[in-house]
């Protein structure tokens, strides 16, 4: 099944690479993406590793609050939706997310943004090669080494042949296949067990689940809710989809995909509940989905599990390739060392760059390091300081470069602090408060006066 | 204070219905797109 999948979606990345001829091609699926295929690519993308496995886990430990918790990243993308509508009118040709801090900000502020954006993009990637490697192993047996080897090996390979026109087009069936499959094992657990049962054991065995005052699950809510926002603001792999969308599409598009995804950690977060009525045993939070699947529906489930926890990391993992590969060439490469790059040689780049990524992905991979939640999290208060300079960036003339600056140095300094000393459930939320508040301060005490005609470097140039 | 069971069962029921209804609408802007060359 693995080598099955492997081969169909790379023989699809090379059919829709064919596409690509230039660079707008191969960055931004030729910036005319419609609404099915940018919804579908902006849900796909956000369901990853990290809802199908950390969602149950929040359930397990947080209860009916943790999964509601996890559910509230769907606000990432409803209010992308009218910054994705800004950015395509602010910036038509613009290439990354780090084009907008630059030209906005300046460079200083640039720098900071491509440090915390390269860093999340790499921490994801890494939380996703594992979970790869996890899920082999818990769904199929396939040692850790090997799953987690096929898995990125699959998708370095279709995103090189095919850049953004592979990764939205096979988004688009590993969508429905993620929504079809979660629903299929949602209805055959209901169908096996009764819910008035599942609510009883839980009421019985673990209270707190569903306690409506459990103090950690109500702070987790809003430092999810604020990671969310912090995770799809700042990030290139929202930027360049946004930038590839037809003009008119990209704000339906974030908002649909927002509804569609809204459901899916509930879905799973469910699963796991039930563990206890079924009495299966779990042995690691992390594997609590792929465990509860195999065992209510078998081996049909296992193989519906697999594909479905296949093409959630697939859809992710080829969007960060895409994106974080951009931002390297785009952002280092063609800005900071090679000016004058011709498009041959930024497609050649950009081939190394995904290659590499996914080389240093793997070898950082190898040792299994901590629990999802842990690698995921420690980025929580770094992105989570973006959010305002991102947001009154693209819509305040008044706010500044130094409040932009000093925004994301003191949230992800002071966010870290908290992740350290109070936990990591506290550590987004502080940080997106120190931002937002430094931010604010600056465009009142010491306004900028922007003009939006720069942000269009090719009316600039002309 | 708990959640009430019919928070619970309409929670997981509105779940399952929603990604139904978003699986379907997918398939449906697909044709749209297809139909009006407006895919990519």
């Amino acid at each position: 099944m693995l080598i099955l999948l492997g081969i169909i979606w790379v023989l699809l990345g090379i059919y829709w690479g064919r596409k690509a001829k230039s660079m707008d091609g191969f960055m931004l699926a030729g910036r005319n993406v419609g609404l099915a295929f940018g919804t579908a690519t902006a849900m796909a993308t956000w369901v990853t590793s990290n809802t199908t496995m950390l969602a149950p886990q929040f359930a397990l430990q947080l209860g009916i609050w943790g999964m509601v918790a996890y559910s509230t990243a769907a606000f990432g993308l409803f209010l992308f939706a009218p910054l994705a509508r800004r950015i395509k009118d602010l910036m038509p040709k613009g290439y990354t997310s780090g084009d907008f801090i630059r030209l906005r900000y300046g460079k200083a502020a640039w720098l900071v943004f491509l440090g915390i954006s390269i860093f999340y993009g790499f921490t994801w990637l890494i939380s996703m090669g594992m979970a790869g490697g996890i899920l082999m192993n818990a769904l199929a047996g396939i040692p850790y080494e090997i799953g987690m080897t096929a898995i990125l090996l699959v998708c370095v390979l279709y995103t090189l042949f095919g850049g953004l026109y592979a990764v939205i087009g096979t988004d688009f069936i590993q969508s429905l296949i993620i929504m079809i499959g979660i629903v299929v094992v949602g209805v055959a657990v209901i169908w096996s067990i009764d819910l008035e049962q599942v609510y009883t054991n839980l009421r019985t065995e673990k209270p707190m689940l569903l306690n409506v005052l459990l103090p950690a699950s109500i702070m987790a809510i809003f430092n999810n809710l604020l990671f969310g926002i912090g995770e799809v603001f700042h990030s290139n792999v929202w930027w360049s989809r946004a930038f590839a969308m037809r003009k008119g599409i990209g704000q339906r598009a974030y908002t649909l995909a927002g509804f569609f995804w809204l459901p899916v950690p509930i879905a799973a977060g469910f699963i796991a509940l039930t563990s206890g009525s079924l009495g299966i045993n779990i042995t690691s939070p992390d594997m609590v989905g792929p465990l509860m699947a195999g065992n209510i529906l078998g081996k049909a489930g296992a193989v519906i599990v697999f594909i479905v926890f296949f093409c959630s990391l697939a859809s992710s993992i080829d969007s960060l390739l895409a994106a974080t590969s951009d931002l390297i060439v785009e952002d280092i490469l063609k800005k900071m060392i090679k000016p004058g790059a011709s498009e041959k040689w930024m497609r050649r780049a950009s081939a190394f760059v995904i290659v590499g990524l996914g080389i240093l992905t793997w070898v950082v991979c190898l040792p299994r390091i901590g629990t999802l939640a842990t690698v995921l999290f420690f980025a929580g208060p770094m992105v989570a300081s973006t959010i305002y300079p991102i947001a009154t960036g693209l819509f305040w003339k008044s706010a500044s470069a130094k409040g932009a600056l000093w925004a994301m140095v003191s949230g992800t300094l002071i966010g870290l602090i908290a992740y350290f000393q109070m936990g990591w459930y506290t550590a987004s939320l502080i940080g997106a408060t120190v931002s937002i508040i430094v931010t604010v301060t600056f465009a009142k005490l010491a306004p900028d006066n922007f003009d939006w005609k720069k942000m269009d470097e090719s009316v600039a140039q002309t | 204070m708990f959640f009430s069971k019919s928070f619970f069962e309409i929670l997981i029921l509105a779940a399952l219905a929603l990604m139904s209804v978003g699986a379907i609408s997918l398939i449906v802007m697909l044709i749209q797109d297809m139909k009006t060359k407006k895919l990519w």
